[in-house]
């Protein structure tokens, strides 16, 4: 009786030491929920570096492409668990299964055997052997053996209590598993950048509460629509977050009026890496997170980066600032984010902005605007405005 | 709720009249009448009682369907009586004035040797299914228009060709407010091309001026409820005797042959009586509007010569004003007054990102760049001087606030 199984590698854990046993809990957990959340039924036996997970289904590419995108996971292999008999006899349905998956035209292809209970009568090499004549046998002129380029490997493991037979490897997204080094206020916009540095970060297992900073009424509904579609991509890569939608056109419109032209863009800035921070008070955020990259545009000069970092009490993260535009929009399509962020949509910062924006800034104009405006009071009120949002591993939003 | 983003509402509640429908729709300023207005209270009252007590079939057999079914005759009758129509003639009611429209274009059978003539100014349902016969008849003309947006009978060539079949018009341009003179249009264009097939789009005229469809010159008719205190989901189409239309809908011949669905008892009813105050009130609430008018556009002309009105509003509809502030997109401009509580309606849904053209804006006049300037104020017959006194000081505070924004 065969039973569909997937083996899920972990990645940097081993790395980890002393941390590893609690570490490996947060990754169940989460990949637990991916199951559940697609009504999944599963049961986890750990091994070493890896979990093998049973299922009662047949492993769908939904849930593939869920786990994929679980950080802290290096590679997943559904395999087929079939009985242990000292013959392999039983294997046979498990290999014909595989290798009628690799499709019609001639393809290469090379056994790999291993023991993880050393009490197997044959071993690595005899396993190979057997399953190789197998399938060359049956399959007589459509596969090559080839031991060093093969197009596919079959994987024949030895268990305690059954042979896992697969061919099938997908490598998921990696790094580290799921809120493991913090949490962060990711500050995103409707552009490219942020949902990529915001993927980044999920990679290197940081929780995340988005916040978005809504220029109503110099933008619309539309914009609001955007975020929400980027949140729900962005999502799948958490186990659960939260969307802040921040009402900010009346905050902007008061700014502009008191400050100098030329220092409108770099000012919002500062008042959204403000907010951010006191959000982050509110949700105990340990550091910000934006996708600034270097000298994209005027608010990313070293200057103004240095004066938005004064304006913060955490860190803050930009995982893109070593990186260009192309290659930022190239990320963008791989991680589904691509496509949202070409749609059009007016953008209240083209409204706001200067003719000529401040490229050196004065740090004495700015620090005396800094002692002359307050700006926290405006701000908090902005923020007890706040509207919430919830996404589930799947990418639903509802409202909090 | 007496505060929204900062707007403390309350300072509004004084000038507006709370003995109007504005008390139900709290304290909003209502200003975009001509995409849909509010009922009036006998359309309102007709309604309710009508939907609890009329819900039998009217073509039931029975005498209570019976008596439904008689109930519309005599409304079609006090309809066509109202409009001067002849008794013979037809009074079909619709789901909607975009049906009524679609059923006379796509049923009078035009052939591949006809044409026909349509404003590219119009609304969507006269222009789109005129479009939709491209491929079956010979060519769709775009009739000429003047500065208001509205066709006139000196534009069009002096002998018409025999071939154009249907010429179709709106007594007010739902965009420009640009008012047709039918009585003049519909004799001069009879005189040049008798032959010809008029129709009329009356949705923003219809109880708000005098029709008269005692000359036949007009061949058919589109009226709605809904812009004239009535309720959503009534129309009518309306026929010159002796005309008859490939039906839209076949079913069970509930509008003698032109048009099947169950007939919609309680929304006609309704319908009527938004209509009958609506007629007894025409002059009056004519007059009214238009001094509501005058004082608006010569407020806002006040607050800045930037606020700029492209169809004179002298040959336009009391009802609608057109206004352009150029240089800041008017979705801005609308939301603003939305923050403020009030309605009104952006004519472009290009935004500054989509540098898309409104091809209705094009038609009348206006070049590319200013479309995503065009702002619509509309005016209904419930408008007060004290909404449009509120409305002025609403928008000379957007005005100032928005003037950082503006790109010259």
């Amino acid at each position: 009786m065969a039973k569909n199984s997937i083996l899920i590698n972990v990645d940097e854990l081993w790395l980890k030491g002393g941390n590893r046993p609690r570490l490996m809990k947060v990754l169940k957990d989460h990949v637990k929920d991916v199951f559940k959340a697609y009504n999944t039924s599963s049961k986890f036996e750990n091994s070493n570096q890896r979990f093998l997970v049973t299922i009662n289904d047949e492993l769908t590419e939904e849930v593939m492409s869920a786990l994929k995108k679980v950080p802290g996971i290096y590679s997943i292999i559904p395999a087929a668990l079939m009985e242990k008999d000292n013959e392999l006899s039983a294997i046979w349905p498990a290999v014909d299964r595989e290798v009628e998956s690799w499709g019609e035209d001639f393809t290469t292809f090379k056994v790999e055997g291993h023991r993880t209970d050393k009490q197997f009568p044959k071993n690595s090499m005899e396993i190979e052997r057997l399953v190789g004549a197998y399938v060359l046998k049956k399959y007589d002129g459509k596969l090559k053996v080839d031991v060093h380029r093969p197009e596919h490997r079959l994987d024949i493991k030895i268990l305690r209590d059954e042979i896992a037979v697969s061919s099938r490897k997908e490598l998921a997204i990696g790094g580290l598993p799921w809120g493991t080094s913090g949490h962060l206020i990711t500050m995103l916009s409707g552009g490219f950048d942020s949902p990529v540095a915001s993927y980044l970060m999920s990679k290197r297992g940081c929780k995340q509460s988005f916040i978005f900073f809504y220029a109503y009424p110099f933008v619309g509904d539309e914009v609001k629509d955007k975020i929400f579609e980027l949140t729900k991509v962005l999502g799948q890569y958490q186990a659960f977050s939260k969307l802040y939608i921040v009402p900010f056109g009346e905050v902007q419109k008061k700014v502009s009026g008191i400050c100098e032209e030329k220092y409108r863009t770099i000012l919002f800035r500062k008042m959204m890496v403000e907010t951010s921070n006191l959000l982050a008070d509110r949700v105990r955020a340990q550091a910000i997170l934006t996708g600034d990259a270097l000298g994209q545009v005027s608010s990313q000069t070293i200057g103004n980066i240095s004066l938005i970092d004064d304006a913060s009490k955490r860190p803050i993260f930009r995982p893109l600032m070593g990186m260009n535009k192309r290659d930022i929009i190239k990320l963008s399509e791989e991680i589904g984010t691509h496509d949202i962020s070409t749609i059009p949509h007016d953008d209240a910062c083209s409204l706001f902005a200067p003719k000529n924006p401040v490229i050196k800034p004065d740090k004495k104009y700015w620090h005396r605007f800094e002692e002359e405006n307050d700006l926290t009071p405006i701000l908090t009120e902005a923020l007890d405005q706040v509207e919430v949002y919830q996404v589930n591993v799947r990418g639903e939003l509802t409202k909090a | 709720m007496d505060r929204f983003w900062g707007c403390n509402l309350n300072r509004y509640k004084d000038v507006i009249d709370k003995s109007s429908h504005m008390r139900e729709l709290s304290f909003m300023l209502y200003f975009d009448h001509a995409a849909s207005s509010p009922l009036c209270p006998e359309a309102l009252k007709t309604l309710q009682i009508s939907m609890e007590k009329d819900f039998y079939n009217p073509s039931a057999a029975h005498k209570w369907g019976r008596d439904l079914n008689k109930k519309t005759q005599e409304i079609r009758d006090k309809f066509k009586l109202a409009l001067k129509a002849s008794k013979d003639s037809r009074f079909i009611f619709t789901s909607s004035a975009s049906e009524s429209n679609n059923a006379l274009v796509k049923g009078l059978g035009l052939s591949s040797g006809d044409s026909l003539y349509v404003s590219f100014g119009d609304h969507a349902s006269l222009v789109k299914p005129a479009f939709a016969l491209k491929d079956q008849v010979k060519s769709v003309l775009e009739l000429p228009l003047d500065e208001v947006g509205v066709p006139s009978c000196s534009l069009l060539p002096e002998n018409i060709n025999k071939d154009i079949k249907l010429v179709l018009v709106s007594t007010v341009n739902s965009q420009s407010g640009g008012l047709l003179d039918i009585k003049k249009f519909a004799s001069e264009l009879k005189e040049k091309a008798p032959w010809v097939h008029l129709h009329l789009d009356a949705v923003q005229s219809f109880g708000k001026f005098e029709i008269d469809l005692s000359s036949g010159h007009i061949d058919s008719m589109t009226v709605s409820a809904h812009k004239m205190g009535g309720p959503k989901g009534v129309g009518a189409l309306w026929l010159k005797k002796g005309l008859t239309l490939n039906p839209l809908l076949h079913g069970g011949n509930q509008e003698v042959d032109f048009r099947s669905s169950t007939i919609a008892y309680p929304l006609i009813a309704s319908f009527y009586a938004a209509f009958e105050v609506a007629q007894k009130n025409l002059q009056r609430d004519y007059e009214k509007v238009s001094s509501l008018r005058n004082i608006l556009v010569n407020s806002l002309k006040e607050i800045s010569e930037d606020l700029e009105f492209p169809f004179n509003p002298e040959d336009c509809s009391p009802y609608i004003i057109s206004m352009m502030w150029k240089g800041i997109s008017s979705d801005i401009v609308l939301r603003t007054l939305e923050q403020k509580e009030v309605a009104i309606a952006s004519t472009s849904a290009c935004s500054s990102k989509i540098k898309g053209e409104n091809p209705t804006m094009k038609a009348l006049g206006l070049p590319t760049s200013v479309h995503k300037f065009v702002l619509r104020i509309s005016l209904g017959k419930m408008s007060t001087e004290k909404e449009v006194d509120a409305f002025i000081s609403i928008f000379k505070e957007v005005y100032s606030e928005l003037q950082m924004f503006v790109k010259r």
